[in-house]
């Protein structure tokens, strides 16, 4: 199993200390490992985007079929990460290091925000409105989860506008784990919002408020399961995956619309709806950034 | 009835649990469903469409998989368990098959039998991931394009010498055992075979060929560099040996631009020695050799198509150069729509998205119009200067297919809103008479390719009214009625927005040019 690129976090981590842990589950294109981390490990199919604290690995067949199962032991540390039982050993080192910040994108265009905005409502307008969030922002009709969130969200979204941190993280929780996938909707939502909110406050100046943002993820990462709360956690620490941090990069920094439709496409496809319900927590931030208070 | 199913710990996919959620509510006796993982909020939304119960407030966590019904009875919750499982176990046992494999190998650990690839990497890339595929036996459609001619060579030779097909590369188009691969049409099965270097000019004649009723048998791509000198046209004589002996084919056609004139007598000379009627369309080529080879020459990918089905039928070929509405009608037309033009209103822009139809239409016209001007020019000195970002000059063609326009997005034909936006451009221009436009539809292209155009040909035809003048819109669609876009259902499209839909991309060419020499006749 070759490791093809590897989160900057998780080889700092890896060089840090050796740390023993357990396969905590393992899907056809993902495994996530304990270590005790707040969050936790990833091992993530190449084709797939890259997620905070992942390793991307090229392998034969799905990972169900290479013999990794839940509850084996893994070992992480001096570059390597290794699960015996699978024969698996990877080589953090070697691969390229993707750093996954959005705090390390550069803010070039001050219009971004409005551009980005008008792009993925365009992609929101193909997305499942039965099943999604993205009514939220295309204004279709109503579904189950929308009905029930759209109040929550309203009071998180004002809670964020005042800078009322501890109102702030208690809406948060109260919007958190709502929905059907793996990772409930409102979570990928969140997570979203929370990138977004990141880079906004950056170009806001208000350095101040990021602090908010890790309450608020805090404080839903504890409302939801563990695989969810990790991308939660994630996001609250300015951490996104790749086709997120392309797709921000591509209009913050340079502008550039197609790279940025490519990257919508590849936010589309993450799980069944998580990549389109993410985008609407973008949305949802960036249409708070262009409207102020009243939004 | 409110009953609960639990699995504790236990994680699944997103895709999984949306299936199950959509299945279960069809099942009868089932009123209401949720699924999803036990957070506090998803146990709200239980209790607001009335399917919680006490056990999934108090034993439920946010690491658990549940399911909540509402439904009449046992018997109905018993088939909500027995579907639950049906779709976790068929998740697990699909698998394989639902699994994009990230490498070759993987690939052939799952399906050690495969025999085709398609393959569509960088081209600096291409070659390399061709030659793998060959070495394992494996046929190849190779999509990519920037792949250099000494690479193309040592590629198709190797295939030649293993008797493998190497289609490409920058080959777009193949119907291989029936199976469409990239942009391809729904073409019906029959019994005529082709081989050709290129694209749109292929998707044309079969398209025709599903229209007239017949079908293909197979049709196998080149590359449109195959019949030049340095290839010497190996995967075309590998084609033509596929056709002779596949018993499924009885016409063969040939569709290629004119190839290198030693190349062309070899491949008319093969052609001949294949014992099955054989027709060439050698886009502007030279009809006289054809046919000295005992060969059908056809004079547009139209005819191709028309003789090609004549000949499955056993019947007698003649030149295709009509209308299907009938001439007497297309001259009434032509006569009428150049009428309503002012004056100064005398050039032709054609806007294609597909290549070989470019080229076909600019060589119809050619004798009629002088100089087209184009950023694949005819004669090199119409080279049209910036075709991009500069303006139209006279008679201008442009292919959006072409390089100059495709860096950093994509084709035309998946991607046709610079096509669309070029078409207002130059309805404000008042010498511009007409605008001709081609609709490939089928597999690969957009979802709904008219919708641009038509709306495009609809504010372009009112910013000409706005300002006195009759802009006349031409397009011909290629494509079936079994594509996922439909055939009619674009052409429909297309005609309500106020263009002059053709069945062809000749008989638009034609009708055209007609309505270009009434105007030069009145004016």
């Amino acid at each position: 199993m070759q490791a093809t690129a590897v989160c900057k976090r998780l080889l700092d981590l890896s060089l840090s200390r050796a740390r023993s842990g357990t396969v905590h589950s393992v899907f056809d294109h993902a495994v996530n490992l304990e270590f005790g981390f707040r969050g936790l490990i990833g091992l993530i199919a190449e084709d797939k985007a890259l997620t905070p604290y992942a390793v991307s690995v090229r392998t034969n067949a799905p990972f169900a079929r290479t013999g990794v199962r839940a509850d084996m032991a893994a070992y992480l540390g001096e570059g390597m990460l290794v699960i015996p039982d699978a024969q698996i050993e990877i080589d953090l080192s070697s691969p390229a290091h993707v750093e996954l910040s959005v705090d390390a994108i550069e803010i070039r265009h001050r219009e971004a925000p409005m551009t980005l905005l008008l792009l993925i409502e365009q992609a929101l307008k193909g997305a499942d409105a039965e099943m999604s969030l993205a009514p939220l922002v295309t204004g279709g009709a109503e579904n189950t989860y929308t009905r029930f969130l759209a109040p929550r969200l309203k009071r998180l979204f004002y809670a964020v506008s005042l800078g009322a941190g501890e109102e702030a993280a208690q809406a948060a929780a109260n919007c958190a784990g709502c929905g059907m996938g793996l990772t409930p909707s409102s979570d990928d939502l969140l997570s979203g919002y929370f990138t977004t909110l990141h880079l906004l406050f950056r170009a806001e100046n208000r350095p101040e408020d990021k602090a908010i943002i890790s309450n608020m993820a805090q404080a839903a990462a504890e409302k939801t399961n563990r695989i969810s709360g990790t991308f939660l956690l994630h996001s609250g620490m300015a951490l996104a995956n790749t086709a997120i941090c392309d797709l921000d990069r591509s209009i913050f920094t340079f502008m550039d619309q197609a790279a940025a439709n490519r990257a919508i496409a590849r936010v589309l496809a993450i799980g069944s709806t998580s990549g389109a319900d993410m985008l609407t927590g973008m949305a949802l931030a960036l249409r708070q950034h262009i409207g102020g208070n009243e939004t | 009835m409110i009953k609960l199913e639990v699995k504790k710990n236990a994680y699944y996919d997103s895709v999984t649990l949306m299936l199950i959620s959509k299945e279960l509510k069809k099942l009868d006796g089932v009123s209401e469903a949720l699924v999803g993982m036990g957070s506090d909020l998803n146990k709200e939304i239980a209790h607001n469409i009335g399917v919680a119960t006490p056990e999934l407030d108090n034993a439920v966590s946010a690491n658990d998989f549940f399911v909540a019904v509402a439904c009449t009875g046992e018997e109905a919750f018993a088939a909500v368990l027995s579907k639950t499982e049906e779709l976790l176990n068929k998740k697990a046992e699909s698998k394989g098959a639902a699994y994009t494999p990230p490498t070759l190998d993987g690939a052939l650990k799952i399906d050690p039998a495969l025999n085709m690839a398609v393959i569509s990497v960088p081209g600096k890339y291409a070659a390399d991931v061709a030659q793998s595929c060959l070495d394992r036996g494996i046929n190849v459609m190779l999509f990519s394009d920037n792949v250099t001619i000494e690479e193309e060579k040592a590629l198709k030779t190797y295939a030649y010498e293993h008797e493998l097909l190497m289609m490409g590369p920058d080959c777009g188009t193949a119907i291989i055992n029936h199976v469409p691969l990239a942009f391809a049409n729904v073409v019906k099965s029959g019994d005529i075979g082709i081989v050709a270097a290129s694209g749109t000019g292929t998707q044309e004649v079969s398209s025709i060929i599903d229209q007239l009723g017949a079908g293909v048998s197979q049709v196998i791509g080149t590359g449109g560099r195959d019949l030049k000198k340095d290839i010497g046209g190996l995967m075309m004589k590998l084609g033509l040996d596929a056709l002779k002996n596949d018993p499924k084919t009885k016409v063969i056609t040939l569709i290629s631009k004119p190839p290198a004139k030693e190349i062309a007598s070899e491949m008319l000379a093969l052609a001949a020695k294949t014992g099955k009627p054989v027709v060439v369309c050698f886009i502007g080529g030279d009809r006289k050799e054809i046919e000295s080879f005992g060969l059908t020459a056809a004079v547009s990918l139209e005819d191709a198509a028309h003789k090609a089905v004549a000949l499955s039928r056993g019947e007698k070929t003649v030149d295709y150069a009509g209308f299907a509405m009938g001439e007497d009608k297309a001259e009434t037309m032509a006569k009428e729509i150049a009428g309503k033009m002012a004056k100064g209103q005398k050039y032709v822009r054609g806007f294609y998205t597909g290549g070989t139809l470019c080229d076909e239409a600019m060589k119809l016209m050619i004798s009629d119009l002088g100089h087209i001007y184009s950023n694949i020019p005819l004669n090199a000195e119409d080279a049209l200067e910036d075709p991009k970002g500069g303006k139209s000059r006279e008679h201008t063609f442009l292919d959006f297919g072409d390089d100059a326009f495709t860096v950093g997005r994509p084709h035309p034909m998946i991607d046709p809103s610079l096509r669309a936006e070029r078409v207002i451009t130059d309805a404000k221009d008042s010498s511009c008479a007409v605008i001709m436009a081609d609709c490939v539809i089928g597999f690969g292209s957009h979802p709904n390719p008219a919708e641009d155009l038509a709306a495009a040909i609809k504010t372009a035809k009112e910013q000409a009214a706005s300002e006195g003048r009759h802009l006349c819109c031409v397009c011909a669609v290629c494509g079936t009625e079994g594509d996922p876009q439909s055939l009619s259902r674009t052409q429909q499209q297309l005609a309500e927005a106020g263009a002059v839909v053709l069945p062809s991309n000749a008989q638009a060419t034609r009708f055209v040019s007609r309505v270009l020499a009434n105007l030069r006749q009145e004016g």
